[in-house]
């Protein structure tokens, strides 16, 4: 029985540190779909010209979906986001792992979305694209890294835990 | 929703309260920033009280171009674009040309909303004139700016569609039929096909050869390009209902396009405006075909 009771344990803390190191990983995948969904959002905008709401709504990426439906209500795009970006950065929302800059990034680029020509809408969302990759790369190495130190210090508290039992 | 509650839309409370308030006789709406919004009618017109605030205005036009002006970049360029129910918003502000042309419009220092009206019944007589005999037939409704013409075409058309023909039109301003989205906000019959925002010449083409129309329909004629376009859909067995800017016949074949044309027999019947708003003042056999 006791054995058991240090084994269960030496497991939960393991997947204790693993679900850390999982959290540090889903900000560098949510910036990864960030950048997908800008590279539909160019398309739809400036090969199809759709209006900005529905290109916003094609983009396949929930909180651009959500500015979409907000500006299609009659919302500017730099207000549409930052009531989306309120919602969606909640404790447990989509975006609660993006950090500061990144928001900072995604707002920087809905300033200046829609209302200028198809040539500055171009070196606008390039600017935004490289900006958000060097975050997301900063992001994936330091997720790697983390996700690495707190799956073994769950290991090792686990096991901390078992020699302490015994 | 009609053409003035959508515009209302756009408008700050007071100013669209007025706008509704006289929407049944308002034909124009002219907006300046730091000025006293216009209200036109065909008998003259009113200025209110209030100036309109420059971020008010600005908030106007990001609204009507629905926070997307790379997507008119192009009508912009042409002077204006057409809102959901048709009404059509002529601009001006500060140009940028190169080499003669001109490349954009920024800072926008005036909004000239024309109301668009859909008045059932007014193309009853052209539409009779086109199908008399059983097969279509072709005409050209020419009036100055300003007398009704798309009206008059749109109503034609919606009645040559109900007649039995399949209408194909060729949307430019998208004033006719004023798509969102691909469906018609306006009422333009149930046999007819649309083609919107697209140069006239394009769409007559690309529409006589892939959708095998009865009649094609288009607004304002006037390049050699829509000449040739406009001919090669006759001698494809097309009939064509088109308008253009003139006063007379004889103004209109001034024109060299107009003229050619006219000359080549694109049309068998030409339909004047004047007296008042889409109101029919003569329908001129022509003879001849293409």
């Amino acid at each position: 029985m006791r054995i058991a009771l240090v084994v269960l344990a030496a497991i939960g803390s393991a997947l204790i540190g693993r679900s850390i190191a999982q959290g540090c990983l889903r900000r560098a995948a949510a910036l990864r779909q960030a950048m997908d969904a800008m590279q539909l959002l160019r398309i739809q905008m400036l090969e199809r010209l759709l209006p900005l709401h529905a290109a916003l709504e094609k983009s396949g990426f929930e909180p651009f979906k959500l500015a979409g439906s907000l500006l299609a209500g009659g919302e500017g795009a730099a207000s549409a986001w930052k009531k989306a970006a309120a919602q969606l950065t909640k404790r447990g929302a989509m975006l609660d792992c993006l950090t500061a800059d990144d928001l900072n990034a995604l707002a920087q680029l809905f300033d200046g979305l829609g209302m200028t020509s198809r040539a500055e809408q171009e070196v606008l969302f390039s600017s935004a694209l490289r900006e958000v990759g060097r975050l997301e790369s900063e992001a994936a190495k330091s997720g790697a890294e983390k996700g690495k130190l707190y799956t073994t210090l769950g290991l090792l508290c686990g096991l901390m835990l078992a020699i302490a039992f015994v | 929703m009609d053409a003035v509650e959508r515009l209302a839309g756009y408008l700050p409370d007071g100013l669209a309260e007025r706008v509704r308030a006289r929407g049944g006789v308002l034909t124009e709406l002219r907006l300046r920033p730091a000025s006293r919004p216009q209200l036109c009618f065909s008998g003259g017109d009113e200025l209110l009280k209030e100036p309109l605030r420059p971020e008010e205005f600005q908030e106007i036009a990001a609204r009507m171009l629905e926070h997307s002006l790379y997507a008119w970049e192009d009508e912009l360029r042409q002077g204006f674009f057409t809102l959901p129910g048709g009404s059509r918003v002529g601009v001006s502000g500060r140009c940028a040309v190169e080499a003669g042309r001109l490349t954009a419009i920024t800072y926008l220092s005036a909004l000239c909303v024309r109301v668009a009206r859909e008045v059932r019944g007014a193309g009853t007589a052209l539409a009779r004139e086109l199908t008399k005999g059983g097969a279509a037939r072709s005409a050209l409704i020419v009036s100055r700016p300003g007398m009704g013409k798309t009206t008059l075409l749109r109503d034609a058309a919606r009645l040559i569609s109900d007649a039995g023909y399949t209408v194909a039109l060729a949307d430019e301003r998208g004033e006719l039929a004023a798509c969102r989205a691909g469906i018609p906000t306006l009422d333009v019959g149930p046999r007819t096909d649309v083609m919107d925002m697209c140069p006239k010449h394009i769409a007559i083409s690309h529409m006589v050869r892939s959708l095998k129309p009865d009649v094609v329909v288009t607004d304002e004629l006037g390049g050699k390009r829509d000449a040739d376009a406009v001919l090669d859909a006759r001698r494809s067995g097309a009939a064509v209902l088109a308008s253009a800017h003139a006063s007379s016949v004889r103004e209109a074949e001034r024109r060299p396009a107009l003229r050619e044309m006219i000359r080549c027999g694109a049309f068998d019947l030409v339909a004047l405006i004047d007296g008042g708003l889409g109101r029919l003042a003569e329908i001129r056999e022509l003879g001849g075909s293409a």
